[in-house]
């Protein structure tokens, strides 16, 4: 579908953009020279806070200072684990790294190039399966474990006391793997399978037949719901629409996979069971706990959240570079350019002074080795990367390194339109409005009378009927042109000069001319528009789902704090989301 | 039925070689086997994307310069794009000019996106394009509908290692919610035939019930869950209970051991193997389903509606060199320019060359007195007319197999259509056709503004 953005058409002439903010929805046209219908703001979820439009936070919006929650709390749900998170979890409750095992499990769908850890993943019966497939797996891993070291001398007795020892087992590994206390009937329904699993093993060979019934309770609990969804249920006596909390042990299992995609800690299950996660500076200063005791996890949900928020994917096709067009592109340069990414976002979340946005956006340094050196204009020797200084005026940001460049290129040009409806979805927030029904193509470069990309793409929108859309991300995109598919500096294509003259168009205070892409970045990392859509973006990957009018005055208070008292740090703005009572307030929906 | 029933091994594996598939699953056929035949017959989706160049996908008369009518017709010409299928044509049916009966004005969808949803429907898509959890049809997908029928658990397969988003969504159920595909032809190896050659192992039923066991585990735990949400959440956990109930279903089934399975498969990640190796593998093993009679109803994506990611191309002629995806060709398309009618038909005929390949696949594995291609129907569709513009009018559709009440070795135009939203050759008269073949006895499946079977097939 991808390509499918450059042949956005507009059809008549005003520009009707459609927005909420943080639920307050209203209207406002504007018209502009060359028109365009359309709605900009995709349909939201509809969610029991109410739908929202994933769209920006320009217009009026609650006052941070002084609102106070407004509406229904979203109803009860339960979130199932991402492939990263259901990883994480078996080997935290096995203590056995099952990566191998858990390869071929169905990857998570990515809404929309959005954000994977969403309420939205479900169990499909190809997930299902492919689970199943790999619980068999963990089993054959798990088996060896069981030895007499490990477990009393009288697990291997006999079948009855080897029994008594099953259940110690499911108390210990189905609480962790379930994280929370287990309950006499669970102990009843897994000794079921136990029984009946044990009967697999060697006949009249206790031992076996102890560990084999063990290795059917680990293939049972690892695909069970209570591991693989995180309920947000609250309290069970309140009776359907009514209000409740979330539990202890939900919230923990809640801070800790949304800040480090992992289960709850020793120390976050202990504060759970004390009651000290209800109110929201227990929760902030947990999470703030959590970011400092787990830098690796952090690191890594770091990376999560920001490939997903820019649409950083070097498994996309666009990835797969057109070697006429770049003949040094191959899977090494490749693979080096994803390595340079993931580091930077890795280095930029345990950066002494906080992982700010407007470092990310605006710091000219990535992470060099002999392979990518070159995409940087720079020579390097040896395959370890280095943190390296580039040439301010050619890189200042992500968004000027290869990892997003290439991302939203083609595989032999860039494509100014993916480029700008990357940031006005990403950093404004906001979606472009559908094309309509005929969409006049855009067309194949003309060999024999070569010229610029924007050349081109500005021939093809002069078209009145296209340009009234395009004009709503375009300029934007035009900005990255300095840079190629690849993410490589220039000054010419084609024999023509490059012209990386755009403009931020959408934010309040009407359009920004730029001159370049770190100018744009520049202007992004000082905006606070950009400031709210971020924030609504952290939200979506925190709390697993979009915002709604509940959601409001908590969302407008993390984003205050994150750009006033917070100095753009991220973790400020995690710290905001958690204390909200979003995190922690639903309706009962049963 | 016009099929040898004489193939033998050295038939097939001729056959084989002449493709050049160097398939992993060729081995599988050592043994061929017959069956007693099955009525209803089994049915297949192929699909494909991005539309087609008339010019040369028409057939053209048997002197391969004019006309063609409805019995005598030929592929074989330059630049043809169903070239690969003229040594089967006698057993197919070329259909050219229906409209996708699906609503262009839902702006939730992209022009095309709709047709990915209305293409096995007969029916406008609802919800919206931006996330999978609104990616919703309006109704079921035939082939869910005829899994459904005849009471089979589908094999739905999109064979490049896509790894989410709507890509993944192959089939539709009665809810209009989205069935996701398998992906790793390797996870699909112990899925489907796990079960096969367990009668030998000593411990087979004791490990059946232990299975059973977590089967029954899972479902009550997923009940209660149930039974605490609403709504959408409530339906996530039925989506799990489905999945729960096909692990099941599966570990009931008997399979016969005469049927000898897969010994090895690849995951298949759009690089490794590339596409080119790896589908003739997926359609390997798609007969293999067919002929253990693990399934009665398929749907593979040879690549999924509204991809065209499909770098191995570039390696198939000279004039991919600055051209690598189908998706750029297919937008560059212009009836009039010949050089994007001959792009686009390159990449046609590669897709002709699959289709073709599991005919030959089908047709070399005995049943009854025949092959199971005779009990069969196949299907082969893409979402577009015009690819350019996304155009849901005059869209191609082929039929293969024996199956099937209508006369074969035929070439049908319906009326080229005005590029509206309304349909006047509308695809769900097709639709209904073939699913009354499995009994449905329905009057419409899909739009009911759009009742009765398809005319003249």
């Amino acid at each position: 579908m991808f390509a499918k953005l450059t042949h956005l058409l507009a059809a008549s002439s005003s520009l009707l953009l459609a927005w909420s903010t943080m639920k307050l929805r209203f209207l406002i046209a504007i018209t502009i020279s060359t028109g365009c219908t359309g709605v900009v703001g995709g349909p939201g979820k509809t969610g029991s806070g109410g739908p929202s439009d994933p769209t920006g936070p320009v217009g009026e919006k609650p006052s941070a200072q002084t609102c106070s929650t407004t509406g229904t709390p979203p109803t009860t749900r339960v979130r199932r684990l991402t492939k990263v998170e259901i990883l994480a979890s078996a080997n935290q409750a096995l203590g056995l790294d099952t990566t191998t095992s858990l390869s071929n499990l169905d990857a998570d769908s990515q809404i929309n190039g959005g954000f994977s850890n969403s309420d939205q993943l479900v169990v499909s019966e190809s997930f299902a399966n492919s689970l199943n497939l790999a619980a068999d797996t963990i089993a054959t891993q798990f088996k060896p474990t069981v030895t007499k070291t490990a477990y009393p001398a009288s697990c291997f007795t006999t079948d009855a006391a080897a029994e008594t020892c099953a259940q110690t087992f499911i108390q210990s590994f189905a609480k962790k793997a379930y994280r929370r206390e287990i309950a006499a009937d669970d102990v009843t329904a897994l000794m079921a399978v136990y029984t009946a699993g044990r009967e697999v093993g060697i006949d009249g060979n206790v031992t076996d037949r102890f560990s084999t019934g063990l290795t059917w309770i680990v293939r049972a609990v690892v695909q069970s719901p209570d591991f693989l969804y995180l309920p947000e249920l609250g309290d069970p006596a309140v009776a359907n629409g009514g209000k409740t909390t979330l539990l202890g042990e939900e919230i923990a299992s809640a801070l800790s996979y949304s800040i480090l995609g992992t289960p709850p800690d020793d120390q976050l299950m202990a504060a759970a069971a004390a009651g000290a996660l209800a109110t929201p500076e227990q929760r902030s200063a947990q999470a703030a706990r959590l970011i400092a005791a787990h830098p690796d996890n952090w690191k890594q949900q770091m990376r999560i959240f920001v490939n997903q928020w820019l649409g950083i994917n070097f498994s996309r096709p666009e990835w797969e570079k057109n070697t006429t067009a770049f003949p040094t592109f191959n899977a090494s340069l490749k693979s080096a350019l994803q390595t340079e990414s993931g580091m930077l976002i890795d280095d930029w979340a345990t950066l002494a002074d906080g992982p700010r946005l407007d470092t990310l956006l605006t710091a000219p340094s990535t992470f060099i080795n002999s392979v990518n050196a070159p995409v940087y204009g720079l020579t390097a020797t040896g395959t370890t990367f280095k943190k390296t200084s580039l040439d301010p005026a050619q890189r200042a940001g992500i968004l000027t390194l290869a990892g997003f460049l290439g991302s939203t290129s083609h595989v032999a040009e860039t494509s100014p339109v993916m480029r700008g409806k990357t940031i006005l979805q990403k950093f404004l927030c906001r979606n472009p409005p559908p094309p309509p029904p005929v969409i006049p193509p855009l067309p194949p470069a003309d060999q024999s009378a070569p010229t610029t990309t924007r050349a081109r793409f500005e021939a093809h929108i002069s078209n009145p009927a296209c340009s009234g859309c395009h004009a709503a991300f375009q300029p934007m995109g035009a900005a990255f042109e300095e840079y190629d598919a690849l993410g490589e500096f220039r000054t010419m294509q084609n024999g023509f000069p490059i012209d990386s003259s755009g403009a931020l168009v959408g934010a309040t205070g009407g359009d920004k001319p730029v001159r370049d892409a770190i100018e744009l970045s520049q202007i992004l990392s000082q905006s606070q528009d950009v400031y709210d859509c971020v924030s609504a973006q952290a939200f979506r990957f925190t709390v697993g789902r979009l915002e709604g009018e509940y959601d409001s005055c908590g969302l407008a208070k993390a984003s205050l704090a994150f750009s006033t008292t917070g100095h753009l740090d991220v973790r400020e703005l995690i710290a905001g989301i958690v204390r909200s009572d979003s995190f922690v307030v639903r309706t009962v929906a049963q | 039925m016009s099929f040898s029933s004489k193939r033998t091994r050295r038939t097939f594996m001729k056959t084989m070689a002449g493709i050049g598939a160097a398939s992993q699953f060729s081995g599988l056929f050592r043994e061929l086997w017959a069956q007693t035949p099955a009525k209803p017959p089994r049915f297949c989706v192929l699909s494909s994307p991005h539309g087609y160049a008339p010019k040369y996908w028409r057939p053209k008369a048997l002197d391969g310069v004019g006309a063609p009518t409805e019995t005598a017709f030929t592929f074989n010409f330059p630049s043809s794009s169903l070239a690969p299928l003229e040594k089967h044509k006698d057993s197919m049916v070329f259909i050219e000019g229906l409209d996708l009966t699906t609503d262009t004005q839902n702006s939730a969808f992209y022009t095309g996106g709709h047709n990915c949803l209305s293409i096995l429907t007969g029916m406008h898509p609802q919800g919206a394009e931006s996330t999978p959890g609104q990616y919703l049809a309006s109704g079921p997908s035939i082939d869910f509908s005829i899994a459904k029928l005849l009471g089979t658990t589908e094999f739905l397969f999109t064979p490049i290692g896509y790894g989410g988003g709507n890509n993944v969504v192959g089939a539709f159920r009665e809810n209009g919610t989205g069935v996701t595909a398998e992906y790793s032809l390797k996870n699909s190896l112990t899925n489907w035939f796990g079960s096969v050659g367990a009668a030998t192992d000593p411990k087979a039923a004791a490990k059946k019930n232990a299975q059973l066991a977590v089967v029954d585990y899972l479902g009550k735990e997923a009940t209660r869950l149930r039974n605490r949400l609403a709504g959408s959440e409530r339906a996530k956990l039925d989506a799990h209970m489905d999945g729960l109930a096909s692990i099941s279903k599966r570990l009931n089934t008997t399979v016969s051991i005469s049927c000898s399975k897969p010994t090895q498969a690849p995951d298949g990640d759009r690089v490794v193997p590339s596409g080119d190796k790896y589908i003739p593998m997926v359609l390997d093993f798609t007969a293999q389903l067919f002929a253990c009679d693990l399934t009665r109803v398929a749907n593979v994506q040879i690549d999924p509606c509204n991809s065209g990611a499909a770098p191995w191309l570039a390696t198939q002629d000279p004039v991919f060199s600055t051209a690598s995806l189908h998706n750029d060709i297919a937008h560059g398309w212009r009836p009039e320019d010949d050089r994007s009618n001959k792009l686009l038909s390159i990449i046609t005929n590669w897709y002709a060359q699959q289709v073709s390949y599991f005919i030959d696949v089908l047709k070399a594995i005995p049943e009854g007195n025949g092959t199971v291609y005779d009990n069969t129907i196949i299907l082969w569709v893409n979402e577009l007319g015009d690819p350019a513009r996304h155009m849901h009018t005059n869209v191609p559709f082929v039929l293969a197999g024996g199956g099937g009440s209508w006369a074969k070795g035929r070439y049908l135009a319906y009326g080229v259509g005005p590029e509206d939203a309304n349909p006047t050759d509308p695809h769900t008269r097709l639709l209904t056709k073939l699913i009354n073949q499995f009994g449905a006895g329905l009057t419409v499946f899909g739009d009911p503004k759009y009742p009765g079977e398809i005319a003249r097939l």
